[in-house]
């Protein structure tokens, strides 16, 4: 089941990938270095986490048992939030997050193992905020994105049901905004609640897809609709609205220099989670996968998936920690 | 007899007792034929027993089902209990200001006058501490610890923010070692005069720190501070002070505190009033004045996330306030929410949990009450043995809560209280959570933060079952029985002996195939032609009747293509141009009558919104999924109706018609209300279609056009993310007893009222 789930993912991440890599070509850091095999890596080792990062761990994985044969690894993506007990309860060794750890989530694994988990920065990702291929809108402020999604209305705007009062006009002017985005258990969801919404509540029709597969999904197959997820998952069906911080500020597109430069509002990093003693290294299988990924071919993979890699200085930080 | 006309399959194999034993033959017989007797007794007894284990084991695994449930839910409801732990005295050294202690209460660090300390919670021994520098000074004031931060308001007119932090380290044997330690930041002169700092707050915002400083009776002085970090790493510092007099009437000001954004400062007043100062604007202004009560204010204070306002007064008055947003004006106004259980005097201290909406206040006689923000209950109330009571602090992971007197006398307490955010009312009431224009059923169980408020209302998730359910028997119900009718009434038996399998197939699809068709396919495909769905209802009669008298008039030829009993392969083509007739109509009505868009019209018209995964299409789906079983059921008792029956009626010059909706209909009826009962249960319980082709929206209407969350689809979603034993994790269990007791009720009143129809019908048989 895990296997076959896994292919799939595979199969519709590299179909995705033609359209994103021609669009938008983005440069690996020529001073990351190559991965370099070292001897005796075999094992299982299993994987636990976010639905934002699954299409990467898949590929890195698959990359991973093209250098060791001997390894076998599974990897279930049903949301950030299911990272942290598996990491505590030692089902998984790689806990992979789009958002940071909650300090209930540090508390509990540092109550079992009496000092925290590791985050280990594998990518960054602009959170997108998609609408259907064919909608005319170009650029939203926050606080529109929040007068969309949200029934608190942190930001302090009106509420916005239709797409008039995002400015378009004609027939859609009249239209209402059908909402996509994820379930609780997504790093995603809480990312966006507590960046977009500024920890204000959903509204209660925003449509909770199980994957940011079925949220572009969604997306596609609906004219009308506007959701959110990591932009890896973007497809020639949807696309990205430009986003300003502030109410007639600068559009920023989602790309990879807007998001390195933290101009584009909903920039984040993507995590791995581990389990490591102070002072004490990882298991080599562990290590091993994550030095992969944070290597040349690793971060090669990052831009085939259609997230942005990560600079040499930000890689150089993350191999530091492995030791 | 009874049992031959016993319609409902499932029943009849409740109630089907194991047949009684034979008799041994009578009499003397031959060795073989005794033998025989008694290997068929043997048998006879060893089929019982089995039956009966099984029967019993079938009743035992859903009792042991029920306990695991009900043991999962109840530690919801037990009442929390509190432990006083022995009295400790620390050095006294002036009365505490503040408290804090560590999350694994070992360590606290105690504000006086003369300084800070640090003592072990074990033995009162006093604990290792950076100096604090307070360059001749004593300390006047503190403001409430937050987020591990406690301002001092020193006596000679500085504000000296001071870092909190408990590190723990782990020595090779395992044992933790506490270590409490204190990091002063930069002091602020506040006070030009000198004076001591009587009255203070402060928050360190999104910007940077925020301080308000009572420097006149009903004066304060406000300093915004701007921090602003270059890429380099160098931090820029802005500083804006500003001075805000309160109106005469105010009165003295008597309380302070700032929201977790930095957005308003709020003063309490003698007069009983609170004054908002908006520091949004250009320059810090009063924006609104709210009366609590007519006695002067002697708490304010925040609760985890900086939203919810707690006000306390010498009345001894505890309420909490929310900063409620005016659609119309977009001007923000102070409205009361809850009262909380008073004091006997006025509110001395506050000590709000940093993992959920709870709280402390007690008066100085030592009256400590727990409240909980989001219900508005008092959890708890202690009298703790002094008079005066003047720091109160409430251990981080919500075990425990110390008070400190201002003799220096420590009283610990151990708190057992896992589940304070649960009560009827926030499980089934309307609740008016922070952030809200009003009270509201709603269902967000989680956010990405830690000061996230829960929502766990299951009332929309119960309408949203009903709902799905609703609309899944609405489709299925008349199909299902009317096909089952036909079937068995009019269809030729060596066609049935297909047809009846082939539906019972059906049940066999899997649902998350049903679901995945129903998401991806079938709920773009209906947006495109809901017009014609709806037309569907009228296009199929008429279309029927039509066929019906042509076919009359058609040449016996081509009647003889179809006759009795084989209809069907007349009438399948007729519903499939009847479809197409309506889809084609639907797109005439739709560019005719409903503008061109029938979106816009059940938006503008009918004021629903449409939805692409709506109600509609989980009925057809889930109904799909209902359909064989009811089918297959009604079927099954509309056979088993006696032939005698049906051929008396015939006889008498009845119909087929008449017979069959008079006589073998009623006679049924019992069966007929199983196959319901047993779709109705099966729709409740159903998962993975609803998971699948709804968007999961907890809303709390019966929009054909909206979709809905049930609670089944609910727990598979959630399960997996709720931490084991949490409260999350409870509620989820609750879901499930709730789902039980629904379908248990459901299916007890189906056999209460199968049997009454049965006994009703039995004379006829």
């Amino acid at each position: 089941m895990r296997l076959t789930k896994s292919k799939f993912l595979v199969l519709f991440a590299v179909l995705s990938l033609g359209a994103i890599g021609a669009a938008d070509a983005v440069e690996l850091d020529a001073k990351i270095a190559a991965y370099k095999k070292s001897s005796g890596v075999t094992g299982n080792l299993n994987s636990i986490g976010s639905d934002t990062l699954n299409n990467l761990m898949t590929l890195w994985a698959e990359k991973f048992k093209g250098v060791y044969p001997n390894v076998n690894i599974g990897i279930e993506g049903k949301g950030s939030t299911t990272a942290p007990p598996a990491l505590i309860a030692g089902t998984a060794q790689l806990g992979p997050m789009s958002r940071e750890m909650k300090q209930q989530e540090i508390d509990d694994f540092e109550k079992k193992f009496g000092y925290k988990p590791v985050p280990i920065r594998v990518a960054v990702d602009a959170l997108g905020v998609f609408v259907n291929k064919d909608n005319p809108l170009k650029c939203m402020s926050l606080t529109q994105v929040d007068s969309v999604f949200s029934k608190t209305r942190a930001r302090g705007g009106q509420e916005i049901r239709n797409w008039g009062g995002l400015g378009l006009t004609g027939d859609w002017a009249g239209r209402p905004i059908s909402l996509y985005g994820r379930n609780s258990a997504s790093g995603t969801y809480g990312f966006f609640k507590e960046h977009s919404l500024k920890k204000g509540d959903y509204r209660d029709d925003v449509k909770e897809q199980p994957g940011s597969a079925a949220v572009v999904q969604g997306v596609t197959v609906d004219r009308f609709a506007m959701g959110y997820s990591g932009i890896g998952y973007m497809t020639p069906g949807v696309k990205a609205v430009a986003l300003s911080e502030k109410d007639g500020g600068e559009c920023v597109e989602a790309n990879a220099e807007m998001a390195y430069a933290g101009k584009y509002p909903l920039g984040r990093f993507l995590f791995v989670y581990v389990n490591k003693a102070p002072n004490k290294g990882l298991d080599p299988l562990t290590r091993e996968f994550l030095k992969l990924v944070l290597s040349k071919e690793g971060q090669e993979i990052v831009i085939k998936d259609g997230y942005y890699p990560l600079t040499s200085g930000m890689v150089g930080d993350e191999l530091a920690k492995l030791n | 007899m009874s049992h031959a006309i016993d319609p409902a399959n499932v029943s009849a194999l409740l109630e089907a007792k194991p047949s009684s034993p034979r008799q041994p033959p009578q009499g003397p017989g031959t060795g073989s034929l005794r033998t025989a007797a008694a290997s068929r007794l043997l048998l006879d007894q060893f089929v019982r027993r089995t039956v009966k284990v099984g029967g019993i084991l079938i009743i035992g695994s859903i009792l042991a089902i029920l306990v695991v449930i009900l043991y999962e839910v109840f530690p919801l409801f037990r009442s929390l209990k509190s432990t006083p732990m022995p009295a400790l005295s620390i050095r006294s050294g002036g009365a505490p200001l503040a408290l804090a202690v560590d999350e694994y209460q070992e360590a606290a660090i105690v504000v006086r006058e003369d300084g800070i300390a640090a003592v072990s919670l074990d033995d009162a021994s006093p604990l290792p501490l950076e100096a604090l520098d307070l360059s001749g000074a004593t300390i006047a004031s503190a403001s409430e610890p937050r987020g591990g931060t406690v301002a001092l308001g020193l006596s000679d007119g500085r504000v000296l923010p001071l870092q909190i932090e408990f590190t723990a380290s782990y020595a090779d044997s395992g044992r933790r070692t506490i270590a409490p330690h204190i990091q002063a930041a930069p002091s602020l002169t506040v006070l030009e005069s000198a004076a001591p700092v009587e009255l203070l707050t402060y928050v360190q915002g999104p910007d940077g720190p925020v301080t308000a400083v009572k420097n006149g009776p009903s004066s304060l002085l406000i300093v915004q501070a701007t921090e602003r970090r270059s890429l380099l790493g160098e931090v820029a510092r802005e500083e804006t002070r500003t001075t805000v007099q309160l109106a005469g009437d105010a009165g003295e000001i008597t309380a302070l505190a700032i929201n977790g954004l930095a957005e308003d400062v709020f003063v309490g007043a003698s007069s009983g009033k609170i004054v908002r100062i908006d520091l949004r604007k250009d320059a810090p202004q009063i924006d609104e004045t709210a009366s609590v009560s007519g006695k002067p204010i002697t708490l304010l204070g925040f609760l985890i996330g900086g939203r919810t306002l707690i006000a306390g007064d010498t009345g001894g008055q505890v309420s909490s306030w929310h900063l409620i947003r005016n659609e119309a004006t977009n001007t923000r106004h102070l409205t009361r929410i809850h009262d909380f259980e008073s004091h006997a005097a006025p509110v001395a201290a506050f000590s709000p949990s940093v993992r959920n909406k709870g709280f402390f206040t007690a008066d100085s006689f030592g009256n400590v009450h727990l409240h909980y923000g989001t219900s508005g209950k008092t959890l708890l109330k202690d009298k703790i043995d002094t008079s005066s009571l003047s720091a109160l602090a409430y251990s981080p992971k919500g075990d425990g809560f110390f008070a400190v007197s201002r003799e220096g006398k420590l009283f610990p307490f151990e708190l057992d209280n896992r589940h304070p955010e649960i009560s009827w009312q926030t499980l089934f009431g309307k609740v008016w959570y922070e952030g809200y224009q009003g009270p509201e059923y709603s269902w967000q169980s989680t956010g990405g933060t830690d000061d996230f408020e829960s929502k766990l209302s299951l009332t929309p998730l119960i309408v949203g079952t009903l709902k799905g359910t609703f609309y899944a028997l609405l489709f299925a119900v008349p199909l299902a029985l009317l096909g089952a009718l036909y079937t068995s009434q009019f269809m030729h038996p060596s066609l049935r002996a297909t047809i009846k399998p082939a539906v019972e197939i059906m049940a066999a699809l899997p649902s998350v195939v049903l679901g995945f068709i129903a998401g991806l396919w079938l709920a773009p495909m209906m947006e495109k032609v809901l017009p014609g769905v709806f037309l569907a209802f009228i296009g199929f009669p008429l279309m029927i009747l039509a066929g019906l008298l042509l076919w009359q008039k058609a040449p016996d030829s081509l009647r003889r293509l179809a006759p009795q009993g084989r209809e069907v392969f007349v009438l399948v083509p007729l519903v499939l141009l009847a479809l197409a007739f309506s889809f084609g109509v639907g797109h005439l009505v739709e560019s005719s009558l409903l503008g061109g868009d029938y979106r816009r019209w059940i938006t503008s018209v009918l004021g629903f919104e449409y939805d692409q995964r709506n109600s509609i299409v989980v009925g057809i789906a889930m109904g799909f999924a209902v359909v064989p079983i009811i089918f297959t059921i009604a079927e099954d008792s509309l056979s088993n109706v006696p032939p005698n029956l049906a051929a008396g009626a015939l006889a008498l010059g009845g119909t087929r018609w008449q017979t069959a909706v008079r006589v073998v209909l009623p006679t049924a009826s019992p069966g007929i209300f199983s196959a319901i009962m047993i779709g109705f249960g099966r729709a409740v319980g159903e998962t993975m279609i609803v998971l699948m082709a709804t968007g999961n929206t907890p809303v709390m209407n019966f929009s054909p056009f909206n979709g809905f969350r049930a609670l089944s689809a609910n727990i598979a979603v959630e399960l997996p993310e709720a931490p084991e034993g949490s409260t999350h994790y409870r509620v989820l269990f609750l879901a499930a007893l709730l789902l039980f007791v629904l379908t248990f009720l459901v299916n007890t009143a189906a056999e209460i009222i199968r049997l009454r129809l049965r006994r009703k019908y039995q004379a006829y048989a």
